[in-house]
């Protein structure tokens, strides 16, 4: 098993101190991350990911909204998964002035370690509604198997 | 137009969506990224002044499997703003692509700016 932090326990909405906390959160975050006052420091950021495994399978999605299929670069090096890209400003918005800008543009890489082996040749990559998904088939020693347990 | 914030009465987690807002000669553009929500259940409400945009997707286990990582707390999202005087309730755009919903308000008739030319006599 590789390092992946464990994954974050539900949390629900409904206790309004627990979205106060969020928020808290958020604005320390994205403080330190150099993104205070609602701007995101350019050509700074990372899409948000999913890693979820099957039995033969292990999906990766990214949150890429706004993006080009066709500006997004996926790469398998050894068990290293590296999604690269550029999220492109329209240039018209340049000059217009400003209310809110959240939105984070330019370029981006993120690499992760994969759980397993995969196979290489058999990935398939789609992008839809802005969600980047990746599928990956484990290598054949990689899946799960059942052992019977005999009773002697 | 100002954000406006409170508690969400939904008893599911929901998400802000982050947004650019930019003002052009004739009004103001929101965008609005809401990535993984298919088109159909975006919805948005105007109500007096508020304007709502909300998603009702479906977030069941979509693949099944294991989670080893998750980084999108929830999967729906939700903002409200409320519209300033000057903007036209009436004529509102909406347009969506690749996770990204844009929203075009006009600016009402008062309000566009006007050339008055001068002329020397």
């Amino acid at each position: 098993m590789s390092l992946l932090p464990k994954k974050k326990s539900d949390r629900t909405d409904s206790y309004p101190v627990l979205s106060l906390r969020d928020e808290v959160n958020r604005l320390f975050d994205d403080f330190f991350s150099g993104n205070w006052l609602g701007v995101p420091a350019r050509g700074q950021w990372a899409p948000a990911l999913d890693v979820s495994e099957t039995d033969s399978q292990v999906i990766v999605k990214a949150e890429v909204p706004g993006m080009e299929a066709k500006d997004i670069d996926v790469s398998i090096t050894g068990d290293v998964l590296t999604i690269k890209g550029e999220k492109k400003e329209e240039t018209k918005k340049e000059e217009q002035n400003y209310h809110l800008m959240e939105r984070r543009y330019g370029s981006f890489q993120r690499g992760i370690s994969l759980p397993t082996s995969v196979d290489s040749s058999k990935v398939t990559a789609s992008y839809g509604n802005g969600v980047l998904t990746i599928t990956m088939e484990k290598k054949e020693h990689s899946k799960a198997r059942n052992i019977r347990v005999k009773v002697e | 137009m100002a954000e406006k914030t409170g508690e969400t009465k939904r008893n599911e987690p929901v998400r802000t969506p982050l947004v650019d807002i930019f003002e052009t000669g004739e009004g103001i553009v929101l965008q609005f990224e809401l990535p993984g929500i298919p088109k159909d259940s975006v919805k948005v409400d105007l109500d007096k002044d508020t304007l709502r945009v909300e998603t009702t997707a479906d977030c069941g286990k979509a693949a099944g499997g294991e989670t080893l990582l998750r980084e999108f707390d929830a999967c729906n999202f939700t903002r409200e703003f409320v519209l300033s005087r000057d903007l036209d309730r009436e004529h509102i755009a909406a347009s969506w692509s690749d996770g990204v919903l844009t929203l075009e308000v006009s600016k009402a008739a008062e309000a566009q700016p006007r050339k008055i030319p001068v002329t020397v006599s």
